[in-house]
């Protein structure tokens, strides 16, 4: 398997160019990522049968080879799997964004929708707030990684060469230790938002 | 039974949170995440917790997902049924993906 990762680690613009010439061994390591994507995200997405998982897989495969194939995708700074799941999981939630929307519009049409999109707007404020929260607290160097890609919508690339990384490989690894350590502040704000609600 | 009072999660708790999303619990640890999942609480955190990490997920990825458009257009159908062939499961999506593009051009 560790061979399987590491060729599947950094696709350089040569590997790229294989997968459009038709060469199928990407294609044939993505499907064997399959059962692990639907295994490790009913949790994710726990609205979701395996059917549906392994259906979202299957169209961010096909987004990620048509777009190999178009030329859409020229150079890549995560692994085709990394690519993969990022796009099914994205798909999974506009899904379950529409569903909300749709239960909604069953019981009366303009109102709900306004009330819904009121609701998503006051929740996407309460994410936003949370993840600051978070980043306050967050030494300086991953509060500025952060801020830079999740913030300033700036690309791995972009903050390699901001930050002085020496490659967009050392950047991806770092962002990966900053963003679990985020994840862990916000659960963390999370509790003390819950307990100042309660207290007032 | 009557409603659950609200309290703190405990330090214990958050971590068995943590550690669930990313598949880090021991057998004892999922057994015990299992059973304070039945406190309506306690899934509630958990909802929360995932919301917001799915949420946070998809904005550090956003630069891989900024182009979800699947372009029918330029591809060569013979192509990509070549390509698809020994995986069913993806053949039967391309063909799905391409009715449905059929199907909106249609209504437009």
């Amino acid at each position: 398997m560790s061979h399987t990762l590491t060729f599947l680690s950094h696709l350089a613009s040569e590997q790229v160019d294989k997968i459009k010439h038709g060469n199928k061994v990407v294609l044939e390591q993505l499907e064997s990522f399959r059962e692990c994507f639907v295994f490790s995200h009913l949790k994710w997405f726990p609205h979701c049968n395996s059917a549906q998982l392994s259906d979202a897989y299957s169209e961010a495969v096909i987004i990620f080879y048509t777009n190999l194939q178009s030329g859409k995708i020229e150079e890549m700074s995560a692994s085709a799997k990394t690519y993969v799941f990022a796009v099914a999981k994205k798909l999974l939630l506009n899904e379950s964004r529409k569903e909300a929307r749709y239960q909604s519009l069953d019981i009366e049409v303009s109102t709900e929708e306004q009330e819904q999109e009121k609701k998503e707007k006051l929740e996407y404020n309460q994410k936003e707030q949370l993840v600051l929260e978070g980043l306050k607290e967050m030494g300086p160097q991953a509060r500025q990684m952060l801020e830079l890609l999740l913030i300033k919508g700036k690309s791995i690339k972009e903050v390699t060469r901001i930050m002085n990384y020496s490659n967009t490989r050392s950047a991806s690894t770092a962002k990966h230790k900053f963003i679990i350590k985020l994840k862990g502040l916000v659960a963390k704000k999370l509790i003390e938002w819950e307990r100042n609600k309660r207290e007032t | 039974m009557g409603k659950e009072q609200k309290r703190d999660l405990t330090e214990v708790e958050k971590y068995l949170i943590e550690d669930y999303f990313n598949d880090k619990l021991t057998p004892a640890g999922l057994q015990k995440f299992q059973e304070l999942m039945k406190s309506e609480q306690f899934a509630d955190w958990v909802d929360k917790y995932r919301q917001v990490t799915l949420w946070l997920d998809s904005i550090a990825e956003q630069e891989l997902i900024k182009d979800l458009e699947f372009d029918s257009q330029s591809l060569d159908e013979s192509e990509m049924q070549k390509a698809f062939a020994n995986y069913p499961l993806l053949m039967k999506k391309f063909r799905q993906m391409k009715q449905e593009r059929k199907n909106n051009e249609k209504k437009k």
